[in-house]
């Protein structure tokens, strides 16, 4: 056997093994695919298309039940670890964007300009992407452990955000509509 | 060689010594022989290329070659004979065994005689160039572990070509493909250009099989150079994953500034997270900056290939 310490694994054809090793690299292309993981199919809320506060119900949400089955998939051995990758890896930079977005000095002012009661969400929104995020990367150090220990504490970590995220737009549908009925009180 | 001699060929097989080379062990070696001898003496009656030869030692089969016939030169189209297999004990087996072959090349009218021998195989290496063989390519790798440690350049980048940019890589490999010319071969050289220019012309950005990678500078995206590499399995379709490199050239851009180091970092850096493996390739003995090259960045030969011209041979 050779000295090196090769991949073996028989169902991963070569190309894919450069092919992920390509985009792991920080050199990826302007046209390779990103994913938000926070948007969801139009309409596939609530039933009425006039409600401003519908929300996806969280057993709806599309990208997690596509992050959770990805897991699954590699656990059962119905996709690669390549494929595993492939589908992770559109939904990083987005998050990376959307955390650097809430970083820059722009939208700090603009937060800290918000009434008090509103602030809390945001920093608990800027939160839930770094836990997205981490969660995500966790389960793409996959590719160098091997070890599944790795993707089934990155989806915990997603799942967990994922809850936070719908606790959250909980909260505000809350707010918005007593905000709403105060307005309405108010005419 | 006959049908008969089959179970002496499978001894001589068995008990024969394996060399040492960087793709794989001796057991490997020995399992791959095993493996490929049966589909090989069923092809000598069904294929018309292929032969077989044996020399004899007190009645007794000593030696053997397995050998390609009407082959093309990838690069220089020039018909020759390539001996798949040779395994012989000593010298007088072997220059039997080559002059046999030399013979049935001639009759075929292929121009060459084309032998491979790996670097610990030092007597089949003299055997072979008092026989007038002449190493026509060298055959270089390097092992990368999943683990180690490599440098990057904060100035250049490796990333995939765009379709925009093979233009570059046609202008550089119309420059530099005589030095991929084997050594003592002939070539004409305009026609070589043509061809590169066509193929490279051609060559999609997406391909699986030459995968064209460019250095850029970070800051600007200026092309300083590229790399074609061919990943795949060290054993056809099977065996740790590999890349052959294809093709590397450093543009006008990059000239003095020892960018094939980092055209090397970073091919290695893609050998590394693909989980490890061997990147090899090959190289004309008489391109010595190539050669001088590679070796500082810490290739090291594995195996030759070997030519014969056939030409006025007695």
């Amino acid at each position: 056997m050779s000295e090196a310490d090769n991949n073996e694994d028989p169902e991963v054809a070569p190309w894919d093994l450069l092919a992920s090793a390509l985009g792991s690299l920080a050199e990826l292309e302007e046209d390779e695919e990103q994913l938000d993981i926070l948007q969801e199919d139009v309409g596939a809320g609530s039933d009425d298309p006039n409600d401003p506060f519908q929300k996806i119900p969280l057993e709806k949400a599309r990208n997690l039940l596509k992050v959770r089955k990805t897991a699954q998939d590699l656990k059962e051995g119905t996709i690669t670890r390549e494929k595993y990758l492939a589908i992770l890896r559109p939904y990083v930079k987005p998050l990376e964007g959307q955390i650097d977005a809430l970083d820059t000095e722009d939208m700090q002012t603009q937060i800290g300009e918000l009434p008090e009661e509103q602030r809390p969400i945001f920093d608990m929104a800027y939160n839930i992407l770094v836990d997205m995020l981490d969660g995500l990367q966790m389960m793409r150090e996959y590719q160098t452990s091997g070890d599944m220990k790795d993707v089934d504490e990155g989806l915990a970590m997603v799942e967990k955000a994922f809850g936070q995220l719908d606790r959250i737009q909980d909260e505000t549908i809350e707010l918005g509509r007593e905000m709403m009925e105060e307005e309405l009180r108010g005419s | 060689m006959k049908a008969t001699d089959r179970d002496d060929i499978l001894r001589l097989c068995r008990s024969r010594d394996y060399p040492r080379s960087a793709f794989a062990t001796q057991e490997e070696s020995k399992q791959l022989a095993l493996d490929s001898l049966e589909p090989t003496l069923q092809a000598l009656s069904q294929k018309q290329d292929i032969f077989g030869l044996v020399a004899y030692n007190e009645r007794q089969i000593s030696a053997y070659m397995f050998g390609q016939a009407s082959q093309k030169d990838s690069l220089t189209d020039e018909p020759q004979t390539k001996i798949l297999e040779l395994v012989a004990p000593c010298q007088s087996d072997f220059d039997a065994l080559i002059s046999g072959a030399a013979e049935r090349a001639k009759e075929g009218k292929d121009a060459y005689l084309v032998y491979h021998t790996f670097e610990s195989q030092s007597s089949e290496m003299d055997w072979a160039k008092a026989q007038g063989f002449k190493t026509e390519l060298l055959r270089s790798y390097m092992k990368v572990s999943a683990e180690e440690e490599i440098p990057s350049h904060p100035d250049y980048k490796l990333r995939r070509a765009k379709k925009s940019e093979i233009p570059f890589l046609v202008q550089l490999v119309q420059q530099h493909c005589p030095s991929y010319i084997p050594a003592h071969r002939t070539v004409d050289i305009a026609q070589l250009r043509r061809e590169y220019s066509v193929l490279y012309r051609g060559l999609p950005i997406n391909d699986k099989k030459k995968v064209p990678l460019v250095l850029v500078r970070r800051s600007s995206e200026v092309l300083m150079g590229y790399v074609i590499l061919q990943p795949g399995r060290l054993f056809g379709d099977r065996g740790p994953a590999g890349m052959y490199v294809y093709d590397v050239a450093i543009g006008p851009a990059g000239h003095g500034l020892g960018l094939s180091r980092w055209i090397a970092l970073g091919t290695r850096e893609l050998m590394k997270k693909m989980g490890g493996g061997v990147i090899y390739g090959d190289i004309s003995p008489l391109n010595r900056l190539s050669l001088g090259a590679n070796l500082a960045l810490g290739g090291r030969i594995d195996s030759r290939r070997w030519g014969l011209k056939l030409v006025n041979r007695d």
